[in-house]
């Protein structure tokens, strides 16, 4: 069954529909909402909350995009609001924790360059990061990626070209390995 | 080396970078192998029939906020155990009432102590005050798009605010205070609507007060917070 047909069905009130339409698109949001929060139950919240929301307002959807790309719209929005939410809350929670914890939490062996570079992705600004996961972790295109993000496809690159850029500074150390 | 060779080492350097760079992201936040399909599925649905988006559950995973803010509440208890053994001492006649009415409750097994009672008020009181500024702040945000546009700051100071009544909100429904089914079923749902509050973010759709608003129309919550807190207050010693 096509699109359109699907959504019609939906919008009709099917049950069977609502789930084959959940079936189709449920392990690419999850998965992208993993990548984005690095957390089981945070994906799980967000991916239920962009599901929420799509069937909410499905009625809205205009279908000039396909469906995967308006469900993932949805998708990257409620992950990057509910990690902005995580942020602030982390903010206040580590305020709160004796600082010579986080010492020495954080200053123990060596990371390895998985680690490192994990470390480094966080540490990017938001958009980059965006941009850094959907193309080079998760394979979409900047075509898909300007539509998802409601931006030009130049921007994505540009972003992305930024976001390796910072990478490469904050693993100097590493790249004569890497390279080698 | 000439500049074309030295060029041409570059952008093969550059693009083994980007390789490299590409293969170990692969295994950043790597998604486990098996998506929780018919758990978020289950959730979906329950969200859908409670007919309003379904919570982020986020504030529930900061335990240490929580810890702080017990502090906070058991300051407040404090205090009232204070206020009630002083006024145990120094009887007037509302509290003697009180205390008579007290004393007929304290034989059914959901009476709260009234320490607990009084930390409770004192946060109904608090959380009346929140929902009545952010009834407030909605009404002028959906009134003309220059509150639509002010009122960023204020949906800001709101999820800071209902962040720190939602740790004493949890703390009250594990403490002797959640026991009486009515008052947990009150401070259940004010934990709900604190939630969605302190998930705002200062450039919240619309839509995200409305499903709010519609929190609170629908579980009735302020007429019920009004309800429980005593008209006289001298009831619970404040």
């Amino acid at each position: 069954m096509n699109d359109d047909a699907l959504i019609d069905r939906v919008l009709a009130g099917d049950p069977a529909a609502q789930r084959a339409l959940y079936d189709a698109h449920v392990d690419r949001v999850y998965r992208l909402a993993y990548r984005f929060a690095g957390d089981a139950d945070l994906a799980r919240d967000f991916t239920q909350d962009t599901f929420i929301k799509a069937f909410a307002s499905l009625g809205a959807f205009k279908r000039q995009s396909s469906l995967s790309t308006w469900l993932h719209s949805i998708g990257v929005s409620v992950a990057l609001n509910g990690l902005r939410s995580v942020r602030r809350l982390r903010e206040r929670e580590t305020t709160a924790v004796d600082e010579a914890t986080i010492g020495a939490v954080r200053v123990g062996s060596e990371p390895d360059l998985k680690e490192r570079l994990a470390r480094a992705i966080d540490a990017l600004p938001e958009g980059y990061r965006t941009v850094f996961v959907m193309h080079d972790v998760e394979g979409y295109t900047h075509e898909e990626i300007g539509v998802v993000l409601g931006i030009e496809s130049g921007t994505s690159k540009a972003q992305l070209s930024r976001a390796r850029a910072k990478l490469r500074t904050a693993l100097a150390d590493f790249a004569g390995e890497w390279i080698a | 080396m000439n500049d074309h060779g030295n060029r041409e080492n570059d952008d093969v350097a550059e693009e083994k970078w980007t390789e490299t760079l590409r293969d170990l992201a692969r295994d950043y936040n790597q998604p486990p192998m098996i998506v929780p399909r018919e758990a978020m599925w289950a959730a979906i649905v329950a969200g859908q029939r409670r007919g309003r988006p379904r919570i982020l559950q986020i504030s529930r995973r900061f335990a240490p906020l929580a810890a702080a803010a017990g502090i906070v509440l058991a300051v407040g208890i404090g205090i009232g155990r204070v206020t009630v053994s002083r006024s145990a001492r120094t009887p007037s006649a509302t509290n003697t009432a009180a205390n008579s009415a007290n004393s007929a409750n304290s034989a059914t097994p959901t009476a709260v102590p009234e320490a607990y009672a009084i930390a409770t008020t004192q946060q109904l009181l608090e959380v009346q005050a929140l929902l009545t500024a952010f009834d407030a702040n909605n009404r002028q945000a959906t009134g003309s798009a220059a509150g639509a546009k002010a009122d960023a700051k204020a949906d800001a100071h709101l999820a800071l605010w209902a962040r720190d009544l939602l740790s004493n909100t949890r703390l009250l429904l594990d403490s002797p205070a959640g026991a009486d089914p009515h008052r947990r079923q009150l401070l259940e749902d004010l934990e709900l609507v604190l939630v969605q509050i302190a998930a705002l973010s200062p450039d919240a759709a619309a839509s995200d007060r409305a499903a709010i608003a519609h929190t609170l129309d629908d579980a009735q919550v302020l007429p019920r917070i009004k309800a429980a807190i005593p008209t006289n207050q001298n009831q619970v010693g404040l």
